[in-house]
């Protein structure tokens, strides 16, 4: 299922948050026709046969062809198929017909709609050059009377791309490749070179914008961007190239900690790698140093075996009684069952200090907390009572009320 | 000692240098080099002592079984050795000291993902083969790693160095820009 399948099986409709104007929908419509001219020329199967011809127009200095003429511009398809494909172009408003003398012209969107395809016809756009492509597109956008926002656009995807390609180059770091840490290297370099070309051929754009701090800002980020980015990628190359030898010499000592460092990145299979075939087997079974093999003995016959305590037979794990020291829970709800008269929980607590009052205060909670049911009643007061006694100022008025 | 005397000592072991005054003679010493070639060898001088090498391996048939067996770890420790004996003071300008040695602890700490004593034991066998020297815990490059081609050894260790500088260099550059993003 192709797209345009998808919004005729009745999938919701596209709504709007905002205003039609507010959005860049507008202009892309006015695009539309232009861009269905294109779509026009790619689309089925004599697409090839399409382009084909209107190249050849395209690069025909006559301007003006009767169908016979194309015919001859096009010796390798044969005359009846070129009068189909002329048909074809036609029809699809991709060539004009003179209304005096019956010839053909090309109409100059669809020359220029040509010359895009013709700049595109290398199939892919290598990573490497995307920048200048990009730089070339804002040339075009510019040109063509493109809106700033759309230029400002095509150069942040520029700068995406730069910055991209510092993203690669310190992934790459860990890898042990250097063919790919150095052909990354040279990608980015070459967009960074492009994009600081890019900013000399924009300048102007730049300058016209000078009082937008959004144009200052990306034009500053363009910059930092070249020089970090671009400046890694530099180094990458000129350190992995044959030339490095001469540079490392006079820059790239290391030092015993660096060494280590290294030592650690190349793991095993790295290092082994450093000496495999430079240095091979003995070529004979080495002597045994008698003395040498009699001192190992010797200590071998002196090793005892570690001899780690028995474990204790199986067995139940003793049981112990619990203990029989009372909490201070429990001797709390003693002392309330045995309460005589009502008395203030203040009175209660506030015996010895502050320290011991807080502890009676907790264990009181405690005890009312588990064994509510069976002590006295507690009538919570929302007051607070000045006490005054026991290192306590002020307590709660709350009440053990003992009876009826 | 004749020339035939030399090359079978050298079949079966090393020399010390100053041994056999004879080697000076380019005669004498050319008929003991094609008697070791003969049988695949081929001689140098390594920590002072003349040693008989193996030349290119040769393509061995099924079922061989060499007295020796280097494997990756006993490779690995060989250039660390290398590495710090040699590589190091070369690149600062210093000439490789016969007698330099480093310490057990320094190479374990290049292995230190394995056990120490599996690192003892790769020593203890490097050292009976040749390839390494030195008494205890102080490591020397024996004759066999020191007769190691020094031109080729000091190239791949300088192409290691300079990936090391750019990876390190690189990522100090991009760690910086991260930063001044975040």
């Amino acid at each position: 299922m192709d797209l345009h399948d998808a919004e005729t099986l009745g999938t919701p409709a596209i709504r709007l948050t905002t205003a039609k104007e507010r959005t860049p929908l507008p202009a892309i419509e006015a695009a539309l026709p232009l861009l269905q001219l294109l779509g026009a020329m790619v689309q089925g199967s004599r697409a090839p046969y399409r382009l084909a011809v209107l190249r050849a127009l395209q690069g025909d200095g006559a301007g003006r062809w009767r169908t016979r003429q194309v015919q001859q511009l096009v010796p390798w398809m044969e005359p009846a198929s070129v009068t189909t494909i002329v048909g074809d172009l036609h029809r699809a408003e991709l060539l004009e017909r003179d209304e005096i003398d019956g010839r053909f012209r090309l109409p100059p969107r669809v020359r220029a709609l040509v010359a895009l395809i013709d700049a595109l016809a290398t199939g892919d756009v290598p990573v490497r050059s995307l920048v200048r492509v990009i730089g070339h597109a804002m040339a075009l956008a510019r040109a063509a009377g493109a809106g700033e926002d759309i230029v400002l656009g095509q150069f942040r995807s520029a700068m995406a791309q730069l910055r991209l390609g510092g993203e690669e180059l310190r992934a790459l770091i860990n890898d042990h490749s250097d063919a790919a840490l150095r052909e990354a290297g040279e990608s980015v370099r070459e967009n960074a070179r492009a994009m600081e070309l890019l900013l000399d051929q924009h300048q102007d754009f730049f300058i016209a914008h000078r009082q937008d701090t959004l144009f200052l800002d990306v034009e500053q980020e363009a910059l930092e961007l070249v020089a970090t980015v671009g400046g890694a990628a530099g180094e990458v190359v000129t350190l992995l190239s044959d030339l490095a030898g001469t540079r490392l010499r006079f820059a790239g000592r290391i030092d015993r900690r660096e060494l280590r460092e290294m030592m650690a990145g190349l793991g095993t299979d790295g290092l082994a790698a450093l000496v495999e075939g430079l240095t091979s087997e003995p070529a004979s079974a080495p002597a045994i140093d008698a003395a040498a093999a009699m001192e190992a003995l010797g200590e071998l016959s002196q090793r005892t075996p570690a001899a780690p305590p028995r474990l204790p037979p199986v067995g139940p794990a003793p049981r112990s009684a619990p203990s029989e020291v009372a909490s201070p829970t429990e001797v709390m709800a003693g002392e309330l069952r045995s309460l005589e008269s009502s008395t203030p929980v203040a009175h209660l607590v506030a015996l010895v200090d502050w320290a011991t009052a807080v502890a009676r205060h907790t264990d009181l909670v405690d005890a009312y907390a588990r064994h509510g049911d069976d002590l006295p009643a507690l009538k919570l007061v929302n007051q607070v009572a000045e006490v005054g006694q026991a290192g306590v100022a002020r307590a709660s008025a709350s009440c053990i009320k003992v009876g009826p | 000692m004749t020339a035939e005397e030399v090359a079978g000592l050298l079949v079966c072991g090393t020399l010390p240098a100053d041994a056999c005054p004879e080697l000076a003679d380019a005669e004498f010493a050319t008929e003991v080099d094609q008697r070791l070639a003969a049988v695949g060898l081929v001689r140098a001088l390594g920590s002072g002592r003349w040693v008989a090498r193996r030349r290119e391996p040769d393509e061995a048939p099924p079922g061989f079984e060499p007295f020796h067996r280097l494997h990756q770890a006993h490779l690995a420790l060989l250039a660390a050795v290398y590495l710090h004996l040699v590589y190091l003071p070369t690149q600062a300008g210093v000439t490789p000291a016969d007698d330099a040695t480093i310490s057990f602890d320094e190479l374990a700490t290049t292995f230190s993902g394995y056990k120490r004593r599996k690192v003892q034991a790769w020593v203890s066998e490097l050292r009976r083969s040749g390839h390494l020297g030195g008494e205890g815990d102080a490591i020397a490059a024996g004759p066999l790693l020191a007769a190691i081609d020094p031109v080729v050894a000091e190239e791949r260790a300088e192409q290691a160095v300079r990936s090391y500088l750019v990876r390190r260099n690189v990522r100090d550059r991009l760690g910086e820009e991260r930063d001044a993003e975040d």
